[in-house]
């Protein structure tokens, strides 16, 4: 039954297949090979001499300098777009240097520690999340950098001395808004204490207007919530790192339960999207731009973003979250990610001089909305000039302690995933006693 | 039977196979409508309405254009056809062994395929990185090539299943006219294993296509990307456009749905016999 | 020169020859990285550095005493449950299209569809259906009058997001199982059905008598495969919610790639999946033992 028809169909199927796996091949072969004849020089080794004739960097020695970059980076947005532009303006410079973008998406600290297991890293690449004493196992000194002025963050990713990771910008945090549907809404004055907040969030709610975009679901946005304001409200910088001598970091009347409480509390009087578990980050911008919703809480790179999705630049307004009745005006400022260099790159010179271009001329930072990791370089956003202009005081991050990292990951505890958790709890106290108790577990287990 | 009972009963189950089909077409229609809006029209518009007009190619073209869809299709039918000739070919000649000849190990053997399949191998990735870069192939082709090829067990145990419908018979009468046994292999059993052939054809070309995560850890380079990666890329980590997205959506699954309507009869015969028995 | 050996020759030949790269490569992608998990399950490895500290059972003592671990599995039972369903539905879509029946063919086409669809992309394709303000479910929903149901928070209601993204499953492979139903209801001899009618069966009594006894291998078949499948999801939640709300929609898989990579514990990860690997073999042990049993019974 199942005759001579299927089998011929069947077979010339199969011809085609195997045919288009002969040419298939020939193809795969190909790209083996310009692989292999990429890692065949031995790394390690070439690394001093590099080092030594790169003293002397800068204009002069750009055409000599060359070799492959390649470069990991999570803006998949910008392959093809901007880094191609980048690329062009650099090439001018280099002409004999060929970048290499490779993309990560949304678990950049996955793959970058499984490449890591293998020491298979690329040139270029952001930090993942390894405490400080791991980065020269892994990363080049950056000291001898010929940048033209100081570096911001220096001390982050340091260890013994030693410049292991660069910023790739710098943000604050901050209520970012629509300033009409501020106006619309009545509001005249930018809210100086917390009740004047509530005020016009209940004002832009009655307007039928979304006062602010948590983007809860999406874990990632809280971050401001967790990492900067409990600090700023504590109105100590080194708040996250000194809970290591405690049993129980998280309590209704330190930073961390009061700034909790903060969201919990716009979430309960309906001031954050009508379904907080349902979010769209990306409706969200054009929705801030359109001023269907009126705020963020999160860091000035997204005002670029907004901006980029239709709002104009003088609808957009920054301003510090007033966290508090005592009209105290305090802001985190932090660094993004940070770049790192193989150790082990072939071409270390060469990812050297890309990165030292990435900071001084690509103009990056202004892209992506962040303060120039350069000391002293005004940021162009007009936004940030407005924000200080409120005479807020800006509290500078601290690296983490290694310990807390390490009773952190034992406890597995992820500061966002907590506050999503505390919002959504009838007993928030009950949240924050079960988290207590996992971190002195861990903490006694690591014997800290 | 009434015949008046049988309209109620046929109604019923047009109606519920409407309702399935509905069901099933639900998703794709709101890709398909939102892949030809344009951003103005896809900010303004409710995401279920018709676009304006089905003529709008213009967030294909910037798919094309931006996404390197071409070479992802061009990488993912490399890998397809490479990894498929060699599953075919040592799915056959496993099978031949396990399947014909009484030896010391053969128990062994077998074992070690039927237990490969209870491992789950996203676990273990941290040691299968390491082999593939001390083979020197990652980020090439090679790389998921030889993990379709080296980590998957479906084709010995489909081909294994086939192979005992072919009587024994027919061995032996190859082998009354001086056959060699590799003659055999050849000529006997390797053709009479075409419909199991091309069941795997089939559900290994499915399972390539559609994996995101062997060539998104071991090939993240940008020229070789695939279909999977190839999307993930519109999803970047703060920027995204749906009505792009949807076109890569669309774009992506239109080759597999054409193939799909040529070829519907071999797959649902394939599908059906690469199910265990 | 192949022929002229002897059988005896030719068959150690082909056995070492024909074996040698297969089974090299199984040995080398399964069981040395299998072999790896097992020691790193007994070291305190942070999935990065070269040191690799041995600590004894403590991972396994650490999976099997804190009640978090094994109460993801809560997580994974809706999968369970839409399994079920997936099954019972593509009987009966199976059963449908197996009668005379105008247009069977194109049923069948359409409902088999997403089985062929691109997983990452029926993944986002979901993320905008259920999504609560602007999804096409909820739209849906609303534009039937069903407005109270159409503000359901499909993704972000925990106990709710379980079933919603197993129905993501449902949806994409309930068309597989029909299709494998069909093929095991052609089988079916056409004779038993013929003697059926003159004893005057109806169509019920056929089916419950006839039909699903000889279907009982496959069902049974596609039960266990539902099991092992709701024991290791991984990908719909890890692209739809990454585990959210608050870890309300975290499978097993996913908390072991997270205690592996976002925690640094590779050591408790591979301890972990040793564990599922053994709840994994146990059922498949289960089904080849109650099979070969449904086997001999015929």
């Amino acid at each position: 039954m199942k005759s001579m028809k299927k089998k011929s169909v069947m077979l010339t199927f199969l011809m085609v297949f195997a045919l288009s796996a002969i040419l298939a091949a020939c193809g795969g072969n190909n790209g083996n090979n310009t692989a292999n004849s990429g890692n065949s020089g031995n790394s390690g080794t070439t690394n001093s001499t590099e080092q030594n004739s790169g003293g002397d960097g800068g204009e002069a020695s750009g055409n000599e300098l060359s070799g492959k970059v390649t470069f990991l980076t999570n803006r998949t947005d910008m392959i093809g777009k901007e880094y191609d532009e980048y690329v062009k303006r650099f090439n001018e410079k280099y002409p004999n240097i060929k970048i290499e973008f490779e993309a990560s998406q949304t678990d950049y600290n996955q793959q970058a520690k499984v490449r890591m297991a293998s020491g298979e890293l690329p040139d270029l690449m952001f930090i993942p999340d390894i405490p400080n004493s791991d980065l020269p196992k892994y990363f080049a000194p950056l000291d001898d950098l010929q940048l033209s002025s100081g570096l911001t963050f220096k001390d982050f990713k340091s260890y013994d001395g030693k410049l292991y990771g660069i910023t790739t910008g710098n943000s604050t945090s901050g209520i970012v808004y629509n300033k009409k549907a501020f106006a619309d809404a009545g509001i005249t004055e930018i809210p100086k204490t917390w009740d004047e907040f509530l005020a016009a969030c209940e004002k832009l709610k009655q307007n039928g207007v979304i006062p602010l975009s948590s983007n809860f679901k999406d874990k990632w946005p809280l971050g401001s919530w967790v990492y900067d304001l409990p600090r700023v409200i504590e109105n100590n910088k080194d708040f996250p790192n000194e809970i290591i001598n405690t049993e129980t970091p998280f309590t209704m009347d330190n930073g961390y339960g009061k700034a909790m409480s903060l969201i919990k509390e716009l979430a309960d009087k309906g001031y954050l999207e009508k379904d907080i578990n349902s979010t769209n980050w990306e409706q969200s911008k054009k929705d801030i731009a359109n001023g269907k919703m009126a705020m963020y809480f999160l860091g000035n790179w997204v005002i670029n973003q907004v901006i980029g999705v239709g709002a104009e630049s003088d609808n957009i307004g920054f301003f510090p979250l007033p966290f508090d009745n005592s009209g105290d005006s305090r802001a985190a400022f932090n660094p993004d990610f940070f770049y790192a260099v193989n150790k082990d790159s072939k071409n270390l010179e060469a990812t050297k001089a890309f990165l030292t271009w990435m900071l001084e001329d690509s103009g990056y930072e202004d892209f992506a909305g962040f303060i120039s990791p350069l000391e002293g370089r005004e940021s162009k956003l007009s936004q940030l000039a407005e924000f200080q202009a409120t005479g807020v005081e800006l509290q500078e991050g601290m690296p983490d302690d290694p310990k807390v990292i390490e009773i952190r990951n034992k406890a597995q505890i992820d500061l966002p995933a907590i506050a999503q958790e505390f919002v959504l709890a009838k007993d928030p106290q009950a949240v924050l006693d079960k988290w207590n108790k996992a971190w002195a577990k861990a903490k006694q287990e690591l014997g800290y | 039977m009434n015949a008046k009972k049988f309209n109620v009963f046929d109604a019923l189950k047009y109606l519920t196979l409407l309702i399935g089909v509905f069901v099933v077409l639900f998703p794709p229609y709101v890709v398909i409508v939102n892949s030809f809006k344009a951003d103005e029209e896809f900010n303004t518009a409710s995401t279920m309405a018709l676009p304006k007009s089905f003529f709008n190619f213009e967030n294909f073209r910037v798919v094309f254009e931006r996404g390197g869809l071409l070479s992802g299709f061009a990488n993912t039918l490399v890998i397809i056809c490479v990894a498929l000739v060699f599953n075919i070919l040592f799915g056959t000649m496993v099978a031949y062994v396990l399947g014909r000849f009484e030896f010391k190990l053969k128990k062994p053997v077998f074992g070690l395929y039927l237990f490969a399949t209870v491992i789950p191998s996203i676990t273990t990735q941290v040691a299968t990185f390491g082999i593939i870069k001390s083979l020197g192939l990652y980020n090439t082709l090679g790389a998921p090539i030889i993990l379709y090829i080296g980590a998957d067990v479906i084709q010995i145990i489909l081909y294994l299943q086939f192979i005992r419908n072919i009587p024994f018979d027919l061995d032996e009468n190859a082998m009354v006219e001086g056959a060699s046994l590799f003659r055999i292999y050849r000529s006997v059993i390797f053709p009479l294993l075409t419909p199991a052939t091309s069941t795997l054809i089939i559900l290994k070309t499915i399972s390539i296509y559609n994996d995101m995560y062997t060539p998104y850890l071991y090939m993240p380079k940008q020229s070789l990307g695939v279909v999977t990666t190839v999307l993930m890329r519109f999803q970047g980590v703060n920027i995204a456009n749906w009505n792009l997205i949807s076109a890569a959506i669309l774009l992506i699954l239109l080759p597999t749905v054409v193939l799909y309507i040529f070829l519907q009869k071999y797959i649902f015969e394939g599908v059906a016999s690469g199910a265990v028995k | 020169m192949f022929g002229t050996m002897s059988y005896k020759t030719q068959k150690k030949l082909i056995i070492f020859t024909f074996l040698l790269i297969p089974v090299g490569l199984l040995l080398l992608f399964t069981y040395y990285p299998a072999a790896k998990l097992v020691f790193y399950s007994f070291t305190d490895w942070d999935g990065y550095s070269p040191e690799k500290p041995w600590v004894g059972l403590n991972n396994y003592k650490e999976v099997f005493s804190n009640p978090d671990i094994f109460g993801v599995f809560t997580h994974n039972f809706a999968y369970f449950v839409m399994g079920l369903i997936q099954n019972a539905v593509a009987i009966y879509f199976a059963v449908i299209l197996n009668s005379k029946l105008r247009g069977r063919n194109g049923f069948r086409l359409l409902l088999f569809l997403p089985y062929i669809m691109n997983g990452v992309a029926v993944a986002f394709m979901f993320g905008y259906v259920f999504d609560t303000t602007q999804g096409s479910l909820n739209l849906f929903l609303q534009s039937i009058g069903l407005t109270k149901l159409g503000e359901t928070s499909w993704l972000g209601t925990p106990g709710l997001v379980n079933y919603s993204l197993a129905s993501t499953g449902l949806w994409r492979f309930m068309g597989y199982n029909m299709v494998i139903y069909i093929a095991s209801l052609q089988a079916i001899p056409r004779d038993i059905y013929e003697a059926a009618k003159i004893d005057g069966a109806n169509a019920w009594q056929t089916f419950w008598r006839i039909t699903l006894p000889n279907m009982k291998p496959v069902i049974q078949l596609n039960l266990f495969l539902t099991v092992t499948g709701a024991l290791e999801v991984f990908d719909l939640p890890f692209v739809l919610t990454k585990g959210g709300p608050a870890g309300a929609s975290q499978t097993y898989v996913q908390r072991v790639v997270d205690t592996a990579f976002a925690y640094s514990d590779y050591g408790l990860a591979s301890a972990m999946s040793i564990v599922l690997l053994f709840f994994v073999a146990a059922v498949v042990g289960l089904q080849q033992f109650v099979l070969s049993r449904g086997g001999s019974g015929k």
